[in-house]
């Protein structure tokens, strides 16, 4: 049966009004654009930890492990109270020195905690109020701005969001709210990444926040020692961060011995952008 | 830097004792170093110190409520205490995320206090899907048999518990 030319052009405008479709529907979930030459985004597996660890041991593990990332943390009042000298410990001089090394890192701000979780105790609590606690998140990303700066660090920052909070928390309006401060105060500095860490209740409400409040990656902790973003994520809408903006803590602290040596770390699996040594290497990939 | 634990093995010496036919072949008996802190001359509480990477901490201070000064120094063991008074001896790792506590001497004047961490979790897949483990209290075992204490904490043991050797208590750096 021949086709007129009126049905084939209709079939035309579908086909181009499918493709125009999708692309508006693609804008409501878009990579924002990131100067992507600047930050190496590494498939590899990482750790971190809250003890003071000099340069030389930093050296017999970089040498001795499978490990190419280190998360530590730069300042925030939970920080401060967990681990009182690491912030200050963990100095320019000493980023500078473990990234000549071969480091790459991963810098973590941990400031106030939601207050409503029933079983935790937080010294600091995020204001109940949402518009304080927008504004509470602004300053503290404003102050991790400014730590991870003072250490000669750009690029990547994690929010430590700890405490994960379910949808019927009473809290859960200023813990979202704290968030995006947070995460819009570093986004709108173009020299950094505003990234989370938390757990899959905050971190599937953050992926629907508004693109300027929004994580641009997120690290989520599920300790089930599998090495995966996305088999090793089950509970993390697999639709949500999908380009390379993933990552997986997938072992709590524990005793490992490199180079003769004894480190209590976490696992991470990183499949995200992380602050890039100046002596790159890579390592074994991150299982998908 | 952790402390190694401080044993003294005290036999008794008396060669009545070895020669007694009900004794023979026992081993002798491990006498606890008169200089330690018994659990009756020191006090016990424990504070949140929050948690990071789902990593939680908890600090347990021991302080010398005695007259005299005494010797506390290494690792300690764990029990928790059920409502009903029952216990469970708890798994615990030595080394915390949270590294050591600053060293001390290793002795305690009376009115000092030392301290040693509880690091747990609550990211495992139990704590991940709402499971929790606290107990009415978290019973610390002495190093060198200077018996027990109880503490009250709503620390969570889903995750398992790592202890730190013990050290100085942290700095009381909250800025308010």
């Amino acid at each position: 049966m021949r086709i007129s030319a009126l049905s084939r052009a209709a079939r035309h405008f579908a086909c181009a009004s499918c493709v125009l479709l999708v692309a508006v529907l693609l804008q409501f979930w878009t990579t924002p654009a990131r100067p992507a030459a600047a930050w190496p985004i590494e498939q590899h597996r990482g750790v971190d930890s809250c003890a003071n660890e000099s340069t030389s041991r930093m050296a017999t593990l970089y040498q001795a492990s499978p490990y190419g990332t280190y998360g530590f943390y730069i300042g925030g009042l939970t920080v401060n109270r967990s681990c009182p000298s690491h912030a200050s410990f963990h100095n320019q001089a000493w980023a500078n020195t473990v990234k000549a090394q071969g480091w790459n890192l991963q810098p973590i701000y941990s400031g106030r905690q939601p207050g409503c979780h029933p079983n935790t105790t937080v010294t600091y609590p995020i204001s109940t109020n949402p518009t304080t606690a927008y504004s509470q998140g602004q300053s503290e990303g404003n102050d991790a701005i400014f730590q991870a700066y003072t250490r000669g660090i750009a690029g990547p920052i994690w929010l430590d969001m700890d405490i994960d909070i379910p949808d019927s928390y009473s809290c859960r309006p200023s813990v979202d709210n704290y968030i995006r401060g947070w995460m819009g105060a570093v986004r709108a500095n173009a020299a950094y990444i505003p990234s989370l860490y938390t757990g899959y209740a905050n971190a599937n409400r953050a992926a629907t926040f508004a693109v300027a409040n929004r994580p641009y990656q997120v690290t989520i902790p599920h300790w089930n020692n599998i090495p995966g973003v996305y088999g090793g994520l089950p509970n993390l809408n697999r639709s949500y961060w999908t380009g390379h903006q993933r990552g997986h803590q997938y072992r709590g602290g524990h005793n490992e011995s490199w180079g003769g040596l004894t480190f209590n770390v976490d696992n991470n699996c990183y499949d995200e952008y992380v602050h890039g040594s100046t002596n790159h290497s890579v390592y074994a990939p991150c299982v998908q | 830097m952790a402390f190694g634990v401080v044993v003294l093995v005290t036999t008794t010496g008396c060669t009545m004792r070895h020669d007694r036919p009900d004794d023979a072949g026992a081993a002798p008996r491990v006498l606890p170093d008169e200089s330690v802190c018994r659990a009756a001359e020191l006090s016990a509480t424990a504070e949140d110190r929050g948690s990071l990477m789902s990593n939680t901490k908890t600090q347990v201070v021991l302080t010398n409520t005695g007259t005299r000064q005494c010797a506390l120094a290494g690792t300690v063991g764990l029990d928790g205490v059920r409502s009903d008074g029952s216990v469970v001896a708890l798994e615990t790792s030595t080394g915390t995320y949270f590294g050591e506590p600053a060293p001390s001497s290793g002795t305690l004047a009376p009115g000092d206090a030392a301290a040693f961490y509880l690091a747990g979790g609550r990211g495992c897949t139990a704590a991940v899907e709402g499971h929790r483990q606290t107990w009415s209290a978290v019973r610390v075992r002495l190093p060198s048999g200077g018996g027990s204490i109880d503490v009250r904490t709503r620390f969570d043991t889903v995750c398992g518990v790592a202890v730190s050797g013990i050290g100085r208590p942290d700095p009381d750096n909250d800025l308010g």
